[in-house]
């Protein structure tokens, strides 16, 4: 069973989103025709082998052939993207981020900061997009130019025909439906770890007995920490109850997801969030002005919560997109 | 030579198996039951390719299709709408003198080779 999943996985996620369920549902039923009651795991891949690689099966259903290359490279190249898009985008956040470093002037304040930050992301994105894609093009050109293979029944990187074995060892693997308990477990030592971590830094602890933040300011926030603990846990108690992806789950996680980013943008916000003795203590130890080494913690913490904005923003996605998914 | 007979045959083969799909869809037929009702006739269509072709088909408003739930397993059902029952006489005429056409042709060569 779990072979036929994989197997109609391989074919649908080729295909556009709003025909995904059907192709799935019909291929599901029509392999099923084919087997037995109570099939063995032989009689299944002989099944799978007589449909054949699903990257081809996708092609059939596609239609629109892609003239500039051949489908095999251009399927692996538009997989590829896909499995590299979210790498892309969190190296877009960490270029804008360390180039503010060089840019930041201690005239311009926070404020300006945050919308350099903003515009240089942006401009990151745009520039590492069309280098992916100039480079991307630039390598496939070459490889139809040194003659991959181009037999419709063969795999363009190995030459070799598909067979049933080749499931699963796909980069795309199947997004499952279900909540593993190791990611439930994961969820828990985070929020204990990061809950742990802010009440430390709110009782005045740093290098050498310098407090890094402003205590009382910390301090400020420890109510809505505590609520936000609450809100993760019982999240995470839901969660191990369903143990599945499903709508509702997904919103909730969505809801909780735009709470703590609120939360944490309003808390990175805060211009006297960093304890001035600190200030002093790095402007000391690094040997650079005062009013230079201001940045530095600022540009830190902003690499932080922009990196924590993507994760949370692909988690929120993917859930939605997990509970979509049918029980084929 | 093998290589090449075989693209050859697929080619030939291609344009062929739409006519022969259409012609057994007057009454619903789902994915398998057709696989079964071709292969009957000596008629071997690929998985991959069945599917896919019938989507089309039913893209194009030649068959439209319907899911049964009532059994244990949905099936979807395939069947010619009134449109794809004209474009299937009309291409079954085109068929029937193209081979006319192609055997006078293949018959006049033989009698060439006899000559």
């Amino acid at each position: 069973m779990k072979k036929i999943d994989q197997y109609i996985h391989e074919v649908t996620y080729r295909l556009p989103s709003k025909t995904q369920a059907d192709v799935a549902l019909e291929l599901k039923s029509s392999i099923m025709d084919m087997l037995p009651e109570d099939y063995t795991e032989e009689e299944e891949k002989e099944v799978l082998a007589e449909f054949g690689d699903p990257a081809k099966m996708a092609r059939q259903y596609r239609e629109h052939p892609s003239t500039l290359f051949g489908q095999q490279v251009y399927d692996f190249f538009i997989s590829s993207l896909k499995a590299g898009g979210f790498v892309f985008l969190v190296m877009a956040l960490v270029i804008a981020v360390t180039g503010i470093m060089a840019a930041y002037t201690d005239e311009s304040g926070l404020f300006a900061l945050i919308t350099t930050i903003s515009w240089d992301l942006i401009g990151a994105i745009f520039n590492l997009a069309a280098h992916v894609f100039f480079w991307g093009m630039l390598v496939l050109v070459f490889l139809e130019w040194i003659g991959v293979n181009r037999d419709e029944n063969s795999s363009a990187l190995t030459g070799k025909p598909w067979k049933p074995e080749d499931l699963g060892h796909n980069i795309t693997a199947p997004v499952n439906k279900s909540i593993s308990k190791s990611a439930i477990y994961f969820r828990l030592f985070w929020t204990f770890a990061l809950t742990i971590l802010f009440i430390t830094a709110a009782n005045g602890i740093g290098p050498d007995g310098i407090p890094v933040f402003k205590e009382d300011v910390l301090r400020s926030f420890l109510p809505f920490v505590v609520l936000l603990v609450a809100a993760k846990l019982a999240v995470i108690v839901y969660k191990w109850r369903q143990r599945h992806w499903n709508r509702t789950l997904a919103i909730v996680n969505a809801s909780f997801h735009f709470l703590f980013l609120v939360f944490l943008i309003l808390f990175a916000s805060r211009s006297s969030l960093f304890n001035p003795a600190f200030m002093t203590y790095l402007s000391e130890r690094f040997d650079i002005s005062i009013s230079s080494i201001q940045v530095y913690p600022y540009v830190m913490l902003w690499v932080i919560v922009l990196s924590i904005i993507s994760s949370v923003v692909y988690d929120s996605i993917v859930a939605f997109k997990k509970a979509k998914i049918l029980h084929y | 030579m093998g290589d090449l007979l075989h693209s050859l045959t697929t080619e030939l083969r291609r344009g062929s198996l739409t006519l022969a799909v259409l012609s057994q869809l007057k009454s619903p037929q789902y994915g398998y039951s057709l696989v079964q009702r071709l292969d009957e006739y000596g008629m071997k269509i690929d998985q991959s390719t069945l599917y896919p072709l019938l989507r089309r088909l039913e893209k194009q408003d030649v068959v439209s299709s319907s899911w049964d739930t009532s059994e244990s397993r949905p099936r979807k059902y395939y069947v010619l709408s009134e449109y794809g029952e004209e474009i299937f006489q009309e291409l079954k005429v085109i068929w029937q003198r193209t081979t006319e056409d192609l055997n006078a042709l293949l018959e006049g060569e033989e009698n060439n080779e006899k000559d």
